[in-house]
């Protein structure tokens, strides 16, 4: 199948150097290399051989050896006209030129150019460039026409997908080149039907969802719509369904998008809906035939499980969710089990409960013996995690046994591993110490230094622990063959603490000294200068020694090692000083600060994503388009908010008492059908929940989609919702709309005879009156005292005529019911017909509400008289 | 990131392609090249296919004479990775037609090519075999046609100088 149409004698020079021994080969390279230096450096190169030697360079550069030159001549390949040139030029540049080179500029202008070539071979080609070496200055450059290929649709899908993925490397390592107005429209492309287009985006959602909390709902919508459409058989052809799975690799990515953004799955129609899709998901467990269907089952499985747990740990997923562990943990494959530990370990650290695990403790343990150092490494992580304060003992008990036989990179590893538990879990200090005492005896060779300065500081911050590690670890320095680590830690503390053992018949002073002494020779550099420091400790508290002590310190203050002598001279000047300075210089050592370890933390909690800067996500929205909807909702219970050409919003509300309703009707105005309409709360309070929404994402112009939303009672005062709707119509639109939801609506009208009336509004007083005076909008509006009154009445006011002593002017009162608490209202309006001129005051219990019905009813007035013309 | 390099080595540790999908000194690259090759090579068939390097994981797995070796990400899914790999290699596969180190050898700047249509910026791409595959044959089809145009050139030359 593969075309042949290499250059012969490039193939020549690889069967040489193959028949080359190893010394030979360089010999060879080099004589080939001056001749390719001369070859470039002559006039006449025809684009044939100039072809044929970059070639040779490359492979030269493959098996190792620097290449120094060619760099020109690989760009002008790149940028030659031609197909073949081309390729070998893009490939020699990704190899040979670093994104800093001097000549990377030629590159650029070259790349843009093929960018806005109409041949899509050559877009691919410069995609692939963008995408895969991309340095700033490339990327600010060709910015533009990469972002154009993507949402152009005149562009090939195959050239889309490789677009995608170009601007996910720019979004990637330069996150401030990219267009932020761009993340939503490519979000939307999750819908897209080309399943490569889909899965291009999706791992770019996945970076957006990491650093945009903002954009987590409208993500989340996508990712669960596509999910089900691909779980359940759907949205896809058999080109994309490798060894009977659909693309597992979306799959994967989908789930992982979902894992990142599952805080928002919230009402109960997404989670069902995705209780559902992962349920089947974890169901396909069973019938599996080859290793490439297995593993790529298994891919989805473990994110199922990780992702299924985040939404719910409790429900019905959570048995099936441990039955597939608890088969995966047991399954004889070792990758299968790896990454079974792997994430049972990752579900610990997220704080789930997974009792049942203790079930396969044993064969966990028994693991740490496999040959497999991978295998090795991870369940001693996961018997690490799975610890706690009920079974850190068996734990490391079980761990203490297996140390022996294992090998020194393990041996270390799990060292530090127990030493932290210990330090976590001790709830009785000689435990802590024994295990510590047997780590340093056992596998005193695999200790590294942390491990057992960690351990001197624990026994040096904890009075209580002193008497009784000093007298151990004096009775484990008998022992002839002692390692380093313990011979270190235990004079070190003998030094500090020798005294407290000094009465006791076979640690005296003078044992002690002879101990130490009797290290003194067989050890190191570096634990002799402590040696003899300890040995000053010991003279300081123990005079009767000095002589002695000072007699080593003569023998080594001849030492050939510079560090030494000069520690045995100093130390034999400061015995010969007055005995008080001594005492200062070999104070006992102060309580040492360090951060006391709290909880296992091997493991960075991978799915939490920081969600501190959400807040700044409530910015101001552009919602002039939907607002003239908005002020004539205010008061009417149903009709249109929205329509443009395209699209058209209808909404019907219902509200008594503290309770509301709202139907949005989304209705196509065109005859055909646009994709990944989608619509998401941009601004919401507390009570305001979706009920129900649409779960189609195609908008065809023969159906209506509905979304419902709620309020169940109103605990404060809140701004009206802002709903953005989204969808592909060619190219993507959006609209802003605000939502009619406003205070007045929860209003209950009520009606007073004159003398109630003015005896509440003076005893309101005017502290909390608000008062408004204001024309109207429009050159052409003309108030209109019918629309008027309908308005207010609109606006639940129950009006109170003819108690005013002007009859123009406008009376009524209504009553909220916030938190549970009833709030009056009073209101008066002063119109004036002639000169279009209105005065309000509003009168309330409380003086917010007072200010907010005021503002706005003002808002609503002012707009609400343009006449017809 | 997903891949962030793909390697494939031979039993005696030579390097047969070796893909960066990051900025790197080529000090650097030989390094980890030597690093990791030295570390799968000796494993055994049994064990697990998934090595721990310098906080990367370490994804392979060896055809034949071959070791594919990819690097990721801590929090990448290692098998869909080894099936990433599986992929390329069918895909050799029906390109070369029961592809062998030879071939690879020979052909390293189309194994390059394959590969370049399959991921991009350390991701998958494109999801059908078949798909991979018409790219690089229209590609190779491209470059058919310029040396066919080579070849007439060369005539037309040959034919007026005498």
């Amino acid at each position: 199948m593969v075309v042949n149409n290499q250059m012969k004698g490039l193939k020549t020079f690889i069967s040489d150097l193959r028949n080359l021994k190893e010394k030979d080969e360089e010999k060879r390279v080099n004589i080939e290399l001056a001749k390719i230096r001369a070859k470039f450096q002559s006039s006449t190169l025809s684009a044939y051989d100039r072809k044929k030697y970059v070639s040779k360079l490359l492979y030269i550069y493959m098996l190792g050896y620097p290449i120094s030159f060619g760099h020109l001549e690989a760009v002008k390949l790149l940028t030659a006209a031609k197909y073949s040139e081309k390729q070998i030029g893009y490939l020699a540049v990704a190899l040979l030129l670093n994104e800093n080179h001097d000549l990377i500029r030629l590159v650029i202008n070259s790349i843009k150019k093929d960018l806005l070539s109409l041949d899509s071979y050559k877009n691919s080609i410069a995609l692939h460039a963008v995408a895969n070496f991309g340095g700033r200055e490339m990327c600010e450059t060709v910015y533009p026409e990469v972002q154009q290929l993507l949402m152009s649709a005149a562009t090939e899908n195959i050239v889309r997908q490789k677009a995608a993925l170009s601007l996910l490397h720019i979004y990637r390592k330069f996150p401030d080149i990219m267009d932020p107005d761009l993340r939503e429209p490519i979000i939307m492309l999750l819908d897209d039907d080309d399943l490569n287009v889909s899965l291009a985006v999706s791992t770019f959602v996945l970076l957006i969802v990491c650093r945009e909390p903002s954009l987590h709902n409208l993500v989340c919508k996508k990712a669960i719509h596509k999910l089900k459409l691909i779980v359940s058989g759907r949205g896809y052809s058999s080109d994309y369904v490798y060894y009977s799975v659909p693309c597992p690799w979306l799959q994967v990515n989908l789930c992982r998008i979902l894992l990142a953004c599952h805080k928002e799955v919230i009402d109960d129609s997404t989670k069902r809906t995705l209780i559902h899709v992962l349920d089947r998901m974890l169901s396909i467990f069973d019938d599996i035939k080859e290793t490439q269907h297995l593993n790529a089952i298994n891919a989805i499985l473990f994110e199922a499980i990780k992702l299924a747990f985040a939404i719910d740990d409790s429900g019905s997923l959570y048995q099936k969710c441990m039955n597939c562990l608890g088969k995966m943990i047991a399954d004889k494959e070792a990758n299968v089990r790896y990454l079974a530990f792997d994430t049972t370990a990752y579900l610990i650290s997220c704080g789930h409960h997974i009792p049942s695990l203790k079930t396969h403790k044993e064969l966990i343990l028994s693991s740490l013996r496999y040959k497999d150092v991978s295998l090795r490494k991870k369940s001693l992580e996961l018997l690490y995690m799975m610890c706690d304060a009920e079974n850190s003992k068996s734990v490391v008990d079980d761990l203490l046994m297996y140390l022996p036989y294992l090998d020194s990179v393990s041996q270390e590893d799990l060292i530090s591993k127990v030493a932290s538990l210990t330090e976590i879990y001790a709830d009785d200090y000689k435990w802590y110490v024994d295990v510590n005492l047997q780590l340093l005896r056992v596998a005193g060779r695999s200790v590294n230094d942390d491990v057992w300065h960690q351990f001197v500081r624990v026994i040096v911050n904890n009075e209580s622990t002193q008497q009784y590690s000093v007298r151990r670890l004096f009775k484990l320095l008998q022992s002839d063959s002692t390692h380093e680590c313990l011979v270190r830690s235990g004079c070190y503390l003998l030094g500090e603490y020798g005294y407290l053992i000094a009465d006791e018949p076979e640690s005296g002073p003078l044992q002690q000294f002879l101990t130490v002494y009797k290290k003194l020779h067989a050890s190191s550099t570096r634990t002799k200068v402590l040696l003899l420091t300890v040995l000053l400790k010991l003279s300081n508290l123990q005079p009767d020694l000095q002589k002695r002590v000072a007699s080593v310190f003569k023998q080594y203050s001849v030492s050939l090692n510079t560090e030494i002598q000069q520690r045995a001279c100093e130390y034999l000047q400061l015995l010969s000083l007055p005995s008080d300075f001594l005492s200062i210089v070999c104070e006992k050592v102060p309580v040492f600060t360090i951060p006391a370890k709290s909880q296992p933390s091997s493991f960075i909690s991978k799915s939490d994503v920081s969600l501190t800067d959400s807040l700044n996500s409530v910015k101001e929205f552009d919602i002039s388009s939907s607002l003239s909807g908005f002020y004539r909702l205010c008061w009417r219970d149903k009709g249109i908010l929205y329509r443009d050409s395209q699209v058209q919003v209808g909404a019907v509300m219902e509200f008594h008492d503290s309770q509301g309703y709202l139907s949005l009707y989304f209705e196509n105005r065109q005859k055909e059908t646009f994709s990944s309409f989608s619509a998401t709360l941009l601004r919401t309070f507390p009570n305001f929940q979706v009920d129900a929404s649409f779960t189609d994402s195609i908008f065809s112009p023969d159906k209506q989609l509905q979304q419902r939303f709620s309020i169940d009672r109103l605990d404060g005062l809140f701004d009206p919702p802002i709903l953005r709707i989204s969808f592909l119509a060619g190219v993507m639109r959006s609209v802003n709309l605000l939502l009619p939801v406003v205070l007045s609506k929860f209003m209950l009208p009520t009606v007073f005879d004159g003398s109630t009336f003015f005896q509440r509004w003076g005893k309101m007083g005017l502290e909390r009156e608000a008062q408004l005076t204001y024309g109207l909008n429009g050159v052409h509006s003309k108030l209109d005292e019918r629309r008027l009154v309908k308005i207010i009445l609109g606006l639940n006011w129950g009006l109170c005529p003819g108690i005013d002593m002007n009859p123009t002017n406008i009376v009524g009162a209504g009553i909220l019911q916030v938190n549970a608490q009833n709030i009056g209202c009073l209101l008066r309006l002063e119109p004036n017909y002639q000169k279009n001129m209105i005065r309000l005051s509003i009168r309330s219990t409380n003086t917010t509400v007072a200010n907010v019905l005021a503002t706005n009813m003002q808002d609503i007035l002012k707009n609400s008289f343009h006449s017809e013309a | 990131m997903g891949i962030k390099f793909f390697l494939l080595i031979s039993r005696q540790g030579k390097v047969r392609l070796a893909k960066w999908f990051y900025a790197l000194p080529t000090k650097e690259r030989l390094k980890i090249i030597r690093d990791v090759s030295s570390l799968v090579i000796v494993r055994k068939p049994k064990m697990c296919n998934f090595v721990e390097y310098k906080g990367e994981k370490i994804v392979y797995r060896r055809y034949a004479s071959l070791f594919f070796i990819c690097g990721i990400e801590q929090d990448d899914n290692e098998l869909i990775i080894l099936e990433v790999i599986h992929k390329y290699v069918e895909i050799l596969d029906k390109y070369f037609g029961n592809v062998c180190e030879l071939d690879l050898i020979f052909n390293f700047e189309k194994a390059y090519y394959v590969l370049e249509e399959l991921l991009l910026a350390g991701e998958l791409q494109e999801s059908s075999k078949t798909n991979v595959l018409s790219a690089v044959l229209a590609g190779d089809a491209e470059s058919e046609v310029d040396a066919q145009q080579d070849t007439i050139q060369k005539l037309v030359g040959n034919v007026k100088k005498y």
